[in-house]
């Protein structure tokens, strides 16, 4: 075989064990030893690496432009059917034509652009419809409005060039303006998801995908994130498309697109997730030395965790939050993986040894207490602190975190702690909790609230309860009176909120805070009364 | 007796009166605070809200938006990351509420971009969990300030 010119080296490189890169330079002798299906697929394929080539080398190179009229002019030639293959690359829609070649019955639509829009309207319209008649169920079962989107998604499953056609529709003109209503956006999305669907579901579909990940970067910003949220999480016979047999095609896409790098990396999310234990710890690894995108920082130190060597992912992750050279973002993509991925207790340890450093992160605290039993192991921290007297912010951090602990337990521990600031987030995190609630809760915890409540002008408590923690554990409880009907409770509560709020001795951003929870229970006119009372 | 000139004397003054001075800029960090927008965060499983059915044999979804089982809002706050700004320094101003609410998915959705298609990933309402530290610039004051 002789070697392909330089020019067809990434098509020849892409993972298409098939092809040779010959086969592309002589067309007349690639159209006598194709059948039909054959080029179809191998049509796909080479557009992908054309396209992925012209990104290489520019939008003006034209060996790509040359080769992608070729293969058009080809395509127009076959069958006797004067369908034209390929969108030009600048995103304007040409005309086409199709038939139902296939023998699914498919009506003659006629010329497009006319009937794109069309199309991609019905598909809209007969997905809204079945929404609309679902009537809270999960599961839609009405032959009719099914058959509806059957007759609008059927044309692009007869039309072999139906993913190009739409990738192109999606990436906007050359001025960058995408020119599709925000329905026949959703339209076009939804086509190329059932593309992928129905077409994986019957055994074909991989050239689609890959046609579609390699356009991902030319989709316009008004579409791209609707897409890739259909790609990820489309499903065929109960598995999802976006699997393990792509990695090594996204690896190659984050290559070859540096623009696109988190977008990329982030599809490694839905994949990772499908990976074994042993295997994610062999593909992530090699990512380990990934600093500057916090994104694959977060995946890869997750996977790691999830692995069969998840001591490695916690080394790893210290080793990074203890190198200075390492951006806080990606620091705090780290931290966020571990609270989330570690075991409850390494998390938990890891977080109380740089509470400092994440003081300020209240969600990556709760990311850790959402987890279950973690108020096990968030204890076990808290009670060691509790014992030296040390650290009364992380003990802080430590009770916030405690989301799934019992109200007695967070009662008790809040009777116990000496620290103001402890005993009022101790408060808060019983009373967040929507399960909680007797009117006894109400009198309990206001009892505990005004023993160590002082108000000086400085707005802490005696105990160094902060007036933001007082007015939340009032607006908390005041709310889950609301919900249960317990008037007395609730009026007892707004009298000490509209004391707050008429208080000249507190501050204004607390007399405001009582305002604003005031609001949602009394009226304007009470509102008003209570700022000139 | 050691004698010092008057000239020594002099500029020994000056050095010993510039010494305030120059410990007032050093104590005024010449810092401000930044700006760190709202955050929502989900926690827990994130389901993805959807209508299931087949079509051409083959099973699909009408895809809702992704719903969290909880989910925090963090407001808007400032916070000290090390921005430079001569004369002035970021310092403690006060805690901001954080907040917390439970979600579920609610029957009918739909993704709700641009196309009138209402969204229901039903959530309760926010209670507040914690607390964040604001902070905020102020003039470095006082007598050994600018």
């Amino acid at each position: 075989m002789e070697r392909a010119p330089p020019r067809f080296l990434c098509v020849g490189l892409f993972p298409t064990p098939i092809l040779s890169s010959t086969h592309f330079i002589e067309v007349p002798l690639w159209n006598r030893l194709m059948n039909n299906t054959k080029r179809i697929g191998l049509t796909l394929i080479a557009l992908l690496g054309v396209m992925l080539f012209a990104k290489l080398r520019g939008a003006e190179s034209t060996a790509a432009q040359r080769l992608l009229g070729r293969l058009a002019a080809a395509e127009t030639q076959a069958d006797g059917v004067d369908r034209l293959a390929l969108p030009e690359a600048d995103g304007q829609r040409q005309s086409v034509a199709w038939d139902s070649g296939s023998g699914d019955g498919s009506a003659v639509l006629g010329v497009l652009p006319q009937d794109l829009n069309r199309l991609l309207l019905a598909i809209a319209a007969a997905e809204q419809a079945l929404v609309d008649s679902s009537d809270g169920l999960v599961v839609a079962t009405s032959p009719k409005l099914l058959a509806d989107l059957e007759s609008a998604v059927g044309p692009f499953l007869s039309y072999p060039e139906s993913t190009s056609l739409l990738l192109g529709t999606l990436s906007g003109d050359r001025e960058g303006v995408l020119d599709l209503t925000s329905e026949e956006t959703y339209g076009a999305v939804r086509a190329i998801y059932w593309l992928l669907v129905i077409k994986t579901g019957r055994g074909e579909g991989r050239s689609e995908v890959l046609e579609v990940l390699a356009a991902l970067p030319e989709i316009h910003a008004d579409a791209r994130d609707l897409l890739v949220f259909a790609v990820t999480n489309a499903a065929a016979n109960g598995k999802l498309i976006l699997d393990t047999s792509f990695l090594q095609e996204i690896l190659f896409l984050r290559s070859v697109f540096p623009e696109a790098l988190e977008l990329y990396s982030a599809l490694f999310g839905v994949i990772g997730d499908s990976l074994s234990a042993e295997k994610k710890g062999s593909f992530f690894a090699v990512f380990g030395e990934e600093t500057d995108d916090p994104t694959l920082a977060r995946l890869t130190i997750k996977n790691l965790l999830l692995s069969d060597n998840p001591e490695f992912g916690l080394f790893l992750a210290e080793q990074r939050l203890d190198d200075p050279s390492i951006s806080q973002d990606v620091k705090n993509a780290i931290a966020a993986a571990v609270a989330k991925n570690a075991d409850i207790y390494s998390a938990s340890s890891f977080l109380s040894g740089r509470a400092e450093s994440f003081k300020n992160s209240p969600t990556l605290w709760m990311s850790l207490g959402f987890r279950d039993d973690a108020e096990i192991a968030l204890g076990v921290e808290y009670q060691g602190l509790l014992a030296s007297g040390a650290a009364p912010d992380t003990r802080r951090l430590l009770v916030s975190a405690m989301s799934g602990a019992s109200y007695d337990d967070l009662q008790r521990l809040a009777g116990n702690d000496d620290d103001g600031v402890v005993v009022g987030q101790a408060l808060m995190t019983a009373t967040a909790n929507r399960d909680r609630w007797s009117s006894v809760q109400v009198t309990e915890t206001l009892q505990l609230l005004e023993d160590t409540w002082a108000a000086p002008s400085n707005g802490l408590g005696s105990f160094g309860l902060s007036a933001a923690q007082r007015l939340a554990v009032v607006h908390n409880l005041a709310a889950k009176a609301k919900k249960a009907g317990d008037s007395g409770s609730l009026d007892r509560l707004l009298g000490i909120l509209k004391g707050v709020a008429t208080d000249p001795g507190e501050k204004g951003s607390t007399r405001a805070s009582a305002t604003r929870t005031l609001e949602r229970y009394l009226t304007p006119y009470e509102i008003d009364a209570l700022k000139q009372g | 007796m050691l004698k010092m000139k008057p000239v020594s004397l002099a500029v020994l003054f000056l050095l010993l009166a510039a010494t305030p001075l120059r410990t007032a800029f050093a104590e005024c960090p010449n810092t401000s605070a930044s700006q760190v927008d709202v955050e929502f965060q989900a926690h827990g499983e994130l389901k993805t809200c959807g209508l299931g059915f087949v079509i051409f044999g083959i099973g699909g979804a009408i895809l809702g938006e992704n719903c969290p089982e909880h989910e925090t809002r963090v407001p808007a706050h400032q916070e000290c990351r090390g921005a430079e700004n001569a004369g002035t320094e970021c310092s403690k101003d006060t805690d901001l509420a954080v907040e917390t609410r439970e979600c579920a998915c609610g029957g009918l959705v739909i993704p709700g971009i641009r196309i009138g298609i209402p969204t229901t990933c039903s959530c309760e309402g926010w209670y507040k969990s914690g607390t964040v530290e604001d902070f905020r610039t102020e003039r470095c004051d006082g007598p050994d300030g600018l």
